[in-house]
């Protein structure tokens, strides 16, 4: 995170199932996790290490850039790519998903990136039900207007973390975001 | 251009898919497809100008039982009915027995507690062969019109 809490990096590491450990081993436990699920075609994990992944010793798999307010640069394994929230009025919004490549690409790897984008955009295996999740919270949040909705996901403060298991990114953007509007 | 009997069992083919991916029986969608097939889900911009990226871009039956698993283990969703208008398919040529194909589509969703909306709406591209088992997808091009996707697009098109 930035010092105001307004930008932050989510940084994981692809590991092996059921053998998280901490606090990342919650990941899991959720019901969504199936320990003994093994793919008919591999090739959507057709995974290959690039050498611009390299953070001094580590080789992260996933780093998702958020930039305050409205945009996330994502690389998960080798799909690249933006989303961007384009508030739409009250109550809505439009999420733009914009997928990229390098200009020195080998034709595998183009063949790759775009293979691997089936596993994003709005039909993808991780992330078509993030907007589902998004929209069930929504219709919860509007059914009690007086109410005011806290994600309490690891806490209620704001900090580093050394796993994903917490909404404290969220908690980190809304309190910028807060600070600057009642400003 | 095709004798009476292969149109009868394109006719077939397409209503049978229709009846299939509104079913809520997700294993049936793999059944109509070549073990090296592709599927694809891909907005008409995408396709019109040429560029390669697809919603979905599936390319071969595993892939298909893949999502099939997806849809039914993995992909938290609102649940939804889903119904297939599908207009009579047009045959554009005949090459080396692949039939090529196309119809019109258009799909309504339905969410329980909700009205009917449109919900996805485009154009099939195929390719077909005659199998063992009868007529079966080499390809199946789905090519909508409109990039605005409601949410997300959980169940095959």
């Amino acid at each position: 995170m930035d010092a105001h809490h307004r930008h932050a990096a989510m940084i994981s590491t692809r590991g092996s199932a059921g053998q998280a450990t901490g606090a990342a081993a919650q990941v899991t436990q959720v019901s969504s996790f199936k320990e003994s699920m093994q793919l008919n075609d591999p090739s959507f994990l057709d995974i290959v290490p690039e050498d611009w992944w390299q953070m001094d010793d580590k080789m992260p798999t996933a780093v998702m850039m958020t930039l305050f307010p409205s945009v996330i640069f994502q690389q998960q394994v080798n799909s690249v790519s933006t989303r961007h929230i384009q508030p739409d009025g009250h109550g809505a919004f439009d999420f733009v998903w914009t997928h990229f490549g390098f200009e020195d690409d080998t034709p595998e790897m183009h063949a790759r990136r775009l293979r691997q984008a089936n596993l994003f955009g709005p039909a993808g295996f991780v992330s078509a039900d993030d907007g589902e999740v998004i929209e069930f919270s929504q219709q919860a949040f509007e059914t009690k207007p007086e109410h005011r909705a806290v994600a309490e996901l690891g806490g209620r403060d704001v900090g580093e973390t050394d796993h994903m298991v917490t909404e404290t990114l969220i908690r980190g953007m809304y309190e910028y975001w807060r600070k600057v509007m009642e400003a | 251009m095709v004798d009476m009997n292969t149109w009868f069992g394109i006719q077939q083919l397409y209503a049978d898919y229709a009846s299939a991916v509104d079913s809520g029986h997700w294993d049936l969608w793999p059944e109509f497809f070549t073990e090296q097939c592709v599927y694809k889900l891909q907005p008409r911009e995408n396709h019109e100008r040429g560029f390669p990226l697809c919603t979905l871009s599936l390319t071969s039956k595993g892939m298909l039982k893949d999502r099939v698993y997806g849809i039914k283990e993995t992909l938290y969703h609102d649940p939804y009915y889903q119904r297939h208008v599908v207009g009579a398919p047009m045959v554009r040529r005949v090459e080396d027995g692949r039939i090529h194909a196309e119809a019109n589509y258009a799909v309504f969703r339905t969410k329980y507690d909700k009205e009917s909306t449109v919900f996805n709406v485009g154009r099939y591209i195929d390719t077909i062969v005659q199998t063992p088992e009868g007529f079966k997808f080499a390809e199946r091009l789905c090519v909508y019109d409109s990039e605005m996707i409601p949410n997300s697009i959980i169940y095959p098109i």
